[in-house]
């Protein structure tokens, strides 16, 4: 199995990093891959993330020893469970534009980007999910390429919020255009 | 007279719970506690549980 990386972790020097369900579950079944990735992280004092409905998602089974070694992981490797909950009324001008550019996102996902717009400059996210955490609002810091065994290729990225895109999106909502394709810069 | 725990509450009872906070805990990654609880709970999916988004 091979781990290709596209640029250094340094970037997430003091930095959070929020995990999807997805790039959990990639943890979990790569483990021996993610290993040095995740010892880079710890020396940077990087904060492996993630939030109550994620929890939720990694840890639905039906028996009791699988809920709980579940959980014992969530422990072993993340370091904040933000309630993003919580603050969801501060994002309702995120939520109506999203809901323009991708509309059909899972809630979980749409409190993710809730996640890296609130930590903006400081929080950062891990995904598999290219299609519903693109770069129409977010820039893409940096790709790994997984390659197992069963010649199965993964591609994980590590995605920032970008404000310009984010202004742009809005200003096109505000002039009533239906149609964004891009935001690039 | 005490009454009876119902299964549903002894149920919770066996279930770990955790704690959602603002707070951040930075605790050193430990790679052996890792490999150890990593390979747990692959143990513990279900077929369907690797069905996730492949874009």
């Amino acid at each position: 199995m091979k781990i290709f990386k596209s640029a250094s972790v340094d970037f997430l020097n003091d930095k959070i990093l929020f995990l999807d369900n997805n790039s959990l579950i990639a943890i979990i079944n790569n483990e021996q891959v993610f290993k040095p990735f995740l010892k880079d992280l710890d020396d940077c004092r990087c904060v492996l993330a993630t939030i109550p409905s994620v929890v939720f998602e990694f840890t639905r089974t039906d028996n009791v020893d699988g809920y709980n070694k579940r959980k014992r992981f969530i422990k072993s490797i993340i370091g904040l469970i933000f309630p993003i909950e919580k603050y969801i009324d501060k994002f309702s001008d995120l939520i109506l534009i999203l809901q323009r550019i991708k509309g059909n996102i899972s809630y979980s996902d749409f409190l993710l980007y809730c996640c890296i717009y609130n930590f903006l400059g400081n929080g950062f996210l891990l995904t598999e999910n290219h299609h519903d955490f693109s770069t129409a609002l977010l820039n893409r810091k940096l790709l790994f390429t997984t390659d197992d065994e069963k010649e199965t290729i993964r591609n994980i990225a590590i995605y920032e919020f970008d404000r310009s895109k984010y202004d742009k999106a809005a200003e096109n909502i505000l002039h009533g255009n239906k149609i964004i394709k891009s935001f690039d810069k | 007279m005490k009454s009876a725990k119902r299964p549903s509450e002894i149920l919770k009872e066996k279930l770990e719970k955790i704690e959602y906070s603002e707070k951040i805990n930075k605790k050193k990654f430990d790679i052996h506690e890792f490999e150890k609880i990593a390979k747990q709970v692959r143990e513990t999916f279900k077929d369907e549980d690797f069905q996730i988004c492949k874009c």
